[in-house]
């Protein structure tokens, strides 16, 4: 009989652990996760747009000069209905962010049961119809899900793509079909800094960028912690390093100081090792740029050391029943992180009017969407951008692509973004949302600290 | 001196993780003559069941027991419906069965309980021990307890008792253990249903340090096959010592190397492989099997 030697099994086994090894997992999970945050004001409204839009209906809107003769020379849209799709992970391992793909749906819902669909910039109300499918965060699915989405369903535009990697993998594909990929939920900050240099005119962002953020943090550093010094942990791929590159150009010319830096990767068990050297360096501040479970083990690992820096903990992980509650409450009350939409968990919003209507909106058509789940949220920020978008724009690409590129000229007032962060696209600016508040945990939600941070217009000369 | 030790006693803490489940390795290579690309999996499924049975409103060491009950008689049934059909077959056939398993239980985990990280209870009390500026977590060192205790039970299993011994010559010789009158079948069913069972005690032990999500034990899987590499594969000893080493040194090449640091630290386990494979395939600690010829 044949008898396998350990050589042999050894040899087998050795295979095995490199392709584990090189493959690594794919949770480096990138639209903005989990958030909190706000207080002190309720209601009153972002007071800088002229008050004439009541951002509850969708306005019939000061159409830029633009002329349409009145065809349709692009797919998904006719007199009856606008098509929209979008592709996200409704399953596999980043199905947490899976709602704000299947959100899509309620957000057709509510527009069609509402006001019997959007009246674009024509005058014509025409139903919304959305594709939505599932790539389970697996960039090869959304390649061909997208090709679907252009190819057999013909949709007019895609919103909210999910995911870093998902968007790279179909961004040229997008580019050379002149078929807009727009607000994809990931805040890689290449999206707005490829649209603005017009490298890739049909990919267009949302949420702050990883390096808006970083600069949030370094303002805030500056203004309450000066000559503070900053050890970071970062997860060793584009992500980690959008943050952190971010963070190293926004300390140019201010008083704080990197003393430190350590890289995991997502195959590493722990990352016990890391925060240790970290802790010993002695820094002022930890910045922990990582996903869920590494944030988990970091804020852990720090309370069980003898350091008690200043913890900035990155958007990406900053969710309270994700992480915080897992890595215990007592080690994670007082962590800072950031924050832009108005947060369905912090009570202080309970009595705002634009809560109210979301919560009610949720009711209605939210089927299992679960309203305090800020992916919901999230999910909503866009709808609420589509509703206000359409109706200034002329059912053509060209029309929708030159106002994407100029959202600051046009009434966009989304009520649930914190109060005085606004939605503004220019030329040379493409970058949709460029302001973030920080928040701190006070054992129960995020709280907001002071004002937003606003960068507009700046977060070009943040990244590489 | 006092950055040294901590970092010492932070590698014991995570080279103790990757010998548990080295052990549960080693166990099923030893008992059956199979490796178990699916042991990490398993372990971490094990830990989820724990957790829900804790979840459900038992003490956690009441779960963890149940638990690890449920693991042995999951793991004899799947030795019986999975993995006897195929036992027969090549060694890739084996282990491409044994990868099916791994993305199965991944999966599995995945669609019943989400991928939301879960804190795990701790068996442990949750207190640290400071000497110095060296802080050690209880916890750690009662990780380290539990794996002396399980290897060194292992250990006199293979050699002072007759299922051990049956254990042995089934996996070294599955013919002539028949002959002899060995229960082939009931063994190797055992076999497995053993390493399933320390798989989950690895996996319910690990679960609070690393925090339970179904790709908990994707890392812990290579260094383990490391540890159970480097150390000898038919060596419980072995794997343990081999355990503690690779987590040793990874953490002080990481901190002391500089062109290594957390970048490279991988390529440690993966460097001690190939070296084993060059110069001592049988491993530190293992036995060398002469092939007549």
């Amino acid at each position: 009989m044949k008898r396998t030697t350990p050589r042999r099994i050894t040899a087998a086994l050795a295979g095995f652990a490199l392709v584990l090894a090189a493959c690594g997992g794919d949770d480096d999970s990138d639209a903005t996760p989990d958030p909190e945050p706000p207080a002190d004001e309720p209601a009153d409204e972002p007071a800088d747009e002229p008050a004439d839009e009541p951002a509850d209906e969708p306005a019939d809107p000061p159409a830029t000069d633009y002329e349409w003769d009145g065809s349709y020379p692009d797919p998904g849209v006719d007199d009856e209905v606008i098509k929209l799709g979008t592709s996200g992970p409704m399953s596999g391992p980043a199905s947490a962010y899976g709602v704000i793909t299947s959100g899509f749906n309620v957000c057709a819902d509510y527009i069609n049961g509402e006001y019997g669909g959007i009246a674009m910039a024509d005058g014509v109300v025409r139903e919304l119809e959305y594709e939505v499918y599932d790539d389970g965060y697996d960039p090869a699915n959304t390649v061909e899900n997208v090709r679907r989405l252009n190819e057999q369903d013909g949709v007019f535009f895609m919103t909210g793509v999910l995911g870093t990697p998902p968007n790279t993998a179909i961004i040229d594909y997008v580019e050379d079909e002149e078929f807009p990929n727009l607000f994809v939920s990931t805040g890689a900050s290449r999206w707005g800094r490829d649209f603005q240099s017009g490298e890739y005119q049909w990919t267009m962002g949302w949420q702050p960028a990883y390096t808006t953020e970083s600069a949030v943090y370094v303002e805030y550093l500056e203004e309450n912690h000066p000559g503070s010094t900053v050890a970071i942990l970062m997860q060793n791929d584009d992500y980690g390093r959008d943050y952190v590159d971010g963070f190293k150009l926004s300390l140019e010319g201010t008083s704080i100081e990197v003393i430190a830096e350590q890289t995991y990767e997502v195959t590493d068990p722990t990352v016990d090792q890391q925060v240790t050297e970290l802790a010993n360096s002695g820094a002022d501040v930890f910045y922990n740029v990582t996903t869920p479970r590494f944030a988990a083990q970091a804020i852990t690992r720090v309370g069980q050391l003898d350091w008690d820096p200043i913890h900035l903990l990155n958007n990406v992980s900053a969710s309270v029943g994700g992480v915080l509650v897992p890595a215990g409450i007592e080690a994670s009350t007082g962590i800072l992180s950031t924050q832009w939409f108005k947060d369905p968990t912090d009570p202080n919003w309970d009595d705002d009017p634009a809560m109210i209507e979301y919560r009610r909106v949720m009711a209605e058509y939210g089927g299992g969407q679960d309203p305090d789940d800020p992916f919901t949220m999230f999910m909503w920020t866009q709808c609420e951008l589509i509703k206000q978008l359409l109706p200034q724009t002329y059912p053509t690409r060209e029309h929708l692509m030159q106002n994407v590129a100029n959202l600051g000229a046009l009434n966009i007032e989304i009520d649930v973004l914190l109060p005085g962060i606004n939605v503004s696209t220019e030329p040379g600016d493409g970058y949709p949302l460029e302001a973030m508040q920080i928040v701190q945990f006070n054992g129960e939600f995020f709280e907001t600290i002071g004002e937003p941070i606003i960068f507009d217009g700046q977060t070009a000369d943040m990244v590489n | 001196m006092e950055r040294f030790i901590q970092l010492v006693f932070d590698g014991i803490a995570t080279g103790s993780i990757y010998s548990l489940v080295a052990l549960a390795i080693v166990l099923i290579y030893r008992s059956t003559g199979l490796k178990n690309l699916a042991q990490g999996e398993m372990a971490m499924f094990s830990a989820f069941v724990a957790w829900q049975f804790h979840a459900w409103g038992l003490g956690i060491w009441l779960a963890a027991v149940l638990a690890i009950i449920a693991s042995f008689i999951g793991g004899m049934a799947l030795q019986r419906v999975i993995i006897r059909p195929v036992q027969d077959k090549s060694l890739l056939t084996v282990v491409i069965v044994t990868l099916g398993l791994f993305l199965a239980f991944n999966s599995l985990a995945g669609g019943i309980w989400g991928y939301i990280i879960k804190a795990f209870p701790p068996l442990f009390p949750s207190n640290v021990i400071s000497m110095g500026a060296v802080r050690v977590p209880v916890a750690n060192i009662g990780v380290f307890m539990v794996l002396v205790v399980l290897a060194g039970g292992l250990a006199m299993m293979f050699k002072f008792t007759k299922i051990g011994l049956a254990m042995r010559a089934v996996a070294y010789n599955m013919e002539t253990s028949k002959l002899v009158g060995i229960r082939v079948n009931n063994v190797l069913m055992l076999g497995w249903g053993l390493a399933c069972a320390l798989g989950a005690a690895a996996g319910i032990f690990v679960a609070p340090k690393l925090f339970l999500d179904p790709f908990m034990m994707f890392g812990v899987l290579i260094y383990a096959i490391a540890a159970a590499a480097f150390g000898g594969l038919d060596s419980p000893f072995g794997a343990v010592l081999a355990g503690l080493i690779i987590g040793v040194v990874e953490n002080l090449a990481g901190s002391y190397i500089g062109f290594i640091g957390s970048d490279l630290k991988i390529l440690v386990p993966l460097f001690l492989i190939v070296v084993t494979l060059l110069f001592r395939p049988q491993g530190l600690l293992g036995h060398k099997y002469v092939v007549r010829v």
